[in-house]
């Protein structure tokens, strides 16, 4: 089978890097070869990325075809530290570091195991020190990222599972963890909803934004059946903004920005199947407050 | 087999011990639902208690006491339903989901609003 060569590039966490990210993702995506991805120009990745090209690599996989990271090719030392450090490294074939440093490890849930999740969440993300938060707290933090993994196993429908990676960045003194699946998502979802409940409307005219910004508002749900929902994603949004927080979610082609002080809704020029979310904690236990 | 206690005429869960220290999914929801709605629909008092309870989550909430607002008004609700040592998050969480599951099983009308949101936008394109 021929090989693929996939460049790497730096990648970073705006919407020009999640564009670069779409990018990849759509010379792979109906390609049937084998895919070699080459790190000689890369010099900088982020949580996103990392959890990205993990999920490429098994989306990859999955469709019979073989992806192959070139370690050879990677000589930016601080990226290749972070890689051996988070144990994404080591999924793909290179040795991992004997030290975990300010990385959070690079995770795969093919199936939703919520007590690994959790215990993942409290462990090795808000326990490893960097932010101060009694019991109580850390597991009130749990409680609002989990509804993130619920809604990607929920609604997303992913056939591999969920990825997630995350960092401590010292000299912003910020913890972040991204989230990704390759399902449906949030916008396809919600316009295949409306579909089926106004089957006389052309609901793939909706507007990413728009239907990113319904799903972000209260007692709104896409679940069938007789049940409520609608509580999830408010709650989360609620913390974020509370505790000076960010949270980006990037699904097909749009996305949304939601921090203390800003809630914003985008149609995006780029596009992938699925769901990339992006948390980002101030580690100030100062910001921390659950209550109304 | 796990056994409730009852303090007068009040059975008491301690959800710890009946689902585990992480509530979270659907399936879990159904088993304290399926514990729950009999009693209170023989007009038995119940108290859930929240104590080791590390992780409660929405989507367990949603099947585990959202159903109940089928047969009863939030008030009347409160007057059979109670939980005992819950944390703030949980306070929270507890009354988005109770609210929220008011509108969607006693208030139709509210949820095909939300609805009818995308459906305007679709309407006004074409």
């Amino acid at each position: 089978m021929v090989q693929k060569i996939i460049q790497i590039p730096h990648i970073n966490d705006g919407p020009q890097d999640f564009a670069t990210l779409f990018n990849i993702w759509s010379q792979v995506n109906g390609c049937h070869q084998n895919v070699r991805f080459d790190f000689s120009r890369c010099g900088f990745l982020r949580p996103n990325a990392v959890a990205f090209l993990g999920g490429l690599a098994r989306l990859i996989e999955c469709r019979n075809g073989r992806a192959e990271f070139d370690w050879d090719t990677l000589r930016n030392q601080a990226v290749k530290n972070n890689l051996r450090q988070n144990g994404f490294a080591g999924q793909f074939g290179y040795p991992s570091s004997g030290w975990d440093g300010n990385s959070i490890p690079y995770r795969e849930d093919i199936k939703f195991q919520p007590d690994d999740v959790a215990e993942y969440l409290s462990e090795n993300w808000i326990g490893k020190g960097w932010l101060h938060v009694c019991e109580g707290l850390k597991n009130a933090i749990v409680e609002r990222i989990l509804e993130l993994y619920v809604n990607a196993f929920e609604h997303s429908k992913t056939p591999i599972g969920v990825f997630s990676c995350g960092q401590y960045f010292k000299q912003l003194n910020q913890l972040q963890l991204a989230m990704v699946d390759f399902g449906v998502g949030i916008p396809a979802n919600v316009r295949g909803y409306m579909k089926r409940i106004r089957p006389d409307l052309s609901a793939e005219k909706l507007k990413a934004a728009d239907c990113l910004k319904w799903a972000f508002q209260r007692m709104t749900t896409t679940r069938p059946g007789k049940s409520s929902g609608g509580v999830g994603l408010d709650l989360l949004k609620s913390f974020i903004r509370r505790n000076n927080g960010a949270l980006m979610v990037y699904g097909n082609d749009g996305y949304a920005v939601i921090t203390a002080k800003q809630e914003t809704y985008h149609s995006f020029y780029s596009a992938f199947e699925g769901t990339i979310c992006l948390i980002s904690l101030t580690c100030d236990e100062a910001f921390y407050c659950l209550t109304h | 087999m796990w056994r409730h206690e009852y303090w007068g005429s009040y059975m008491k869960i301690q959800l710890q011990k009946f689902i585990g220290p992480r509530c979270i999914t659907a399936e879990q929801g159904r088993l304290l639902f399926d514990e729950v709605e009999p009693r209170l629909l023989a007009g038995e008092s119940v108290i859930i208690d929240l104590e080791g309870v590390k992780t409660l989550l929405s989507l367990f909430l949603n099947h585990a006491i959202g159903p109940l607002l089928e047969h009863f008004d939030r008030h009347q609700l409160s007057e059979l339903l109670s939980f005992a040592n819950p944390s703030d998050s949980q306070i929270l969480t507890l009354d988005r989901v109770l609210e929220n599951a008011e509108s969607y099983h006693r208030d139709p009308a509210t949820k095909a609003a939300v609805d009818e949101v995308l459906a305007k936008m679709l309407e006004g394109m074409e």
